[in-house]
């Protein structure tokens, strides 16, 4: 009796188990597939970038290249007046300092936004996403005739300021979730406690901004090493970035040259970001260590 | 001592606090209880000087501080919601004042152990903050908060996030540690029971004003207002003891004449009586 009671509350439950477990499976099935097909999407086209990039000779409708060869790689990587490493070393400077001087500014706006209240602050926060409504060929042409006045058309600098302004709207965007949602908590505890703002600053806010602030920095890095007509107008063609020196191979036809540089680019970004996540930990490891020395 | 004179606070238009004054004496538990939106919290801010008052002075040992940021008025403050800096292990938390104070690693780290010692939790030191469970985090901010040697400590609603069981073991031990160390302590709370058996005086908030002001027996016998009364809720009951005509639980001691010693029940009734009923039968009356 208690026997065939106990295996019925196990068929009960067994059977329970499995019409509940079939969506959730199916769910999981149909999750794994859309993630496969958005790996493809990225991972196809790169393949075939990568490909391109040492292919010699690659007729329609060979399935694979008839020849391999260095030609496009070497050009990229050499230095010099026609070569791609400078433009590429000049992009990577360009990029940081315009991630990192917009994510400051828009660390700052997201603050006065997310955390104060006064006079005119819907209208600043509206002001902040401008940007986004001004198509980029109007505000180049405003931008370039005020840098000329100015004397920063031509400039690296120029380059800097004019790529920061159009990745702000996306630094401050970021920033102002990140701010609200860390509030001003912990700062008040920090202070009752004797912390100093510069303290407060170092120890409790910036580590609180971190995964935003390295959101804001990568997305204004991609932003700027990925501009072209802005650079060439505000650079006036004298800032070769690599953006400036890739263009004219794709549309040239090129495309041993275009991959190489397109290939250079995807790994150079990933290097970058790499090396930044890495470092992070290691300040972050650091920071422990250094109050658990005895 | 901490002395608030005529303090006003106004928010949008609102007064929160409205000409408030209070004093708290040094050493002393002093409770704050009222309902929420009383103004409590606010008040803490005013002493803490995290929110500037609009007019009125805070005085600390007779001087007024109201000039004196909040970082050097040496006020420590237990939030409701512990506030551990989440990139700090539970030591870098606890010695995190001594650190602002400039006080060496090794030495700081050693106070850390031992304040942790002191809210038992012994071996936690390395553990993230998001490791602790709520009544272990609570703890780790008191022992924050004691660990820089405040001239007061300001608990807002320390307790109020946690089980019941919980919170009287919490209760208790704040209690100790107040013995113990001899901090002012300040506690803003809406709960009664825990203001009546905490405080050595009691205040009664309403509204941004001070209602009644006294030690817990008297303001548990003879409330002033309506609304005091009712903050006691239809029946109040706590457990104690009864020695030599007295009951006690914690703090709270209410004069039982002819009760017998013991174990004890305190119970105040919806029409505002107050009676002590011994465990073993006997009983007193005292409205």
């Amino acid at each position: 009796m208690a026997n065939t009671n106990t295996q019925q509350a196990a068929r009960t439950s067994r059977t329970g188990r499995r019409s509940s477990t079939r969506p959730a499976v199916r769910g999981k099935v149909l999750a794994r597939v859309i993630v496969a097909i958005q790996i493809l999407l990225a991972l196809v086209p790169t393949v075939i970038i990568a490909i391109w990039a040492f292919a010699d000779a690659w007729p329609w409708p060979d399935a694979l290249p008839q020849a391999f060869s260095m030609r496009g790689m070497d050009l990229v990587l050499s230095g010099g007046a026609g070569g791609g490493l400078d433009s590429l070393l000049l992009s990577i400077g360009i990029g940081l300092a315009s991630a990192a001087l917009s994510t400051l500014v828009g660390a700052m706006a997201a603050r006065a936004i997310a955390l104060h209240s006064w006079r005119g602050r819907t209208a600043f926060e509206f002001i902040t996403f401008l940007p986004f409504l001004v198509p980029a060929t109007v505000f180049a042409m405003g931008v370039q005739i005020v840098f000329i006045r100015i004397g920063l058309a031509g400039s690296v600098l120029g380059v800097i300021l004019v790529h920061s302004i159009v990745s702000l709207p996306y630094a401050v965007a970021i920033m102002i979730d990140i701010t609200r949602a860390a509030g001003t908590r912990m700062e008040e505890a920090a202070r009752t406690l004797g912390a100093r703002w510069p303290v407060v600053l170092t120890q409790i806010t910036a580590p609180s901004l971190l995964p935003g602030i390295i959101s804001s920095m990568t997305m204004c890095y991609i932003i700027s090493v990925s501009q072209y007509f802005l650079t060439l107008l505000v650079g006036s063609g004298k800032v070769r970035t690599f953006a400036l020196v890739l263009f004219p191979y794709l549309t040239g036809g090129d495309r041993t040259v275009a991959g190489a540089y397109g290939l250079t680019f995807l790994v150079t970004t990933f290097a970058i970001f790499f090396a930044s996540e890495i470092l992070l930990r290691r300040l972050r490891a650091l920071d422990n260590a250094e109050l658990y020395a005895a | 001592m901490i002395e608030l004179k005529d303090i006003s606070v106004k928010r949008n238009g609102a007064s929160v606090l409205d000409s408030l004054s209070l004093v708290v004496p040094s050493a002393s538990f002093v409770s704050v209880l009222g309902e929420s939106g009383a103004g409590k919290s606010t008040l803490l801010s005013v002493i803490s000087g995290l929110l500037p008052q609009d007019s009125g002075q805070v005085l600390f040992d007779g001087e007024v501080i109201d000039d004196v940021p909040t970082h050097q008025r040496k006020v420590a403050v237990v939030f409701q919601d512990s506030r551990l800096f989440p990139n700090m292990t539970v030591a870098e938390n606890v010695a995190f004042p001594l650190r602002m104070q400039g006080v060496a690693k090794e030495e700081r780290l050693q106070a850390a152990s031992k304040t942790l010692a002191s809210v038992q939790l012994e071996g936690m030191e390395g553990r993230s903050p998001s490791e602790l469970s709520g009544g272990q985090r609570q703890r780790v901010a008191l022992a924050r908060a004691l660990a820089g040697n405040p001239s007061a400590i300001l608990l807002d609603e320390p307790f109020s996030g946690l089980d019941e069981s919980l919170r009287d073991e919490m209760r208790h031990l704040v209690l100790a540690l107040h013995e113990e160390t001899g901090t002012t302590m300040l506690m803003v709370t809406h709960d009664a029971r825990e203001a009546l058996m905490m405080s050595d005086e009691m205040a009664y908030l309403a509204q941004g004003r001070v209602v009644q002001f006294g030690t817990p027996a008297d303001i548990l016998q003879h409330p002033a207002a309506e609304e005091v009364a009712a903050s006691f809720g239809s029946t109040l009951a706590i457990e104690g003891a009864v020695e030599n005509g007295q009951f006690t639980c914690r703090k709270l001691a209410v004069p039982a004449p002819g009760c017998a010693n013991g174990p004890a029940v305190l119970l105040r009734t919806h029409d505002g009586s107050v009676d002590v009923h011994a465990l073993s039968g006997a009983e007193a009356n005292l409205s």
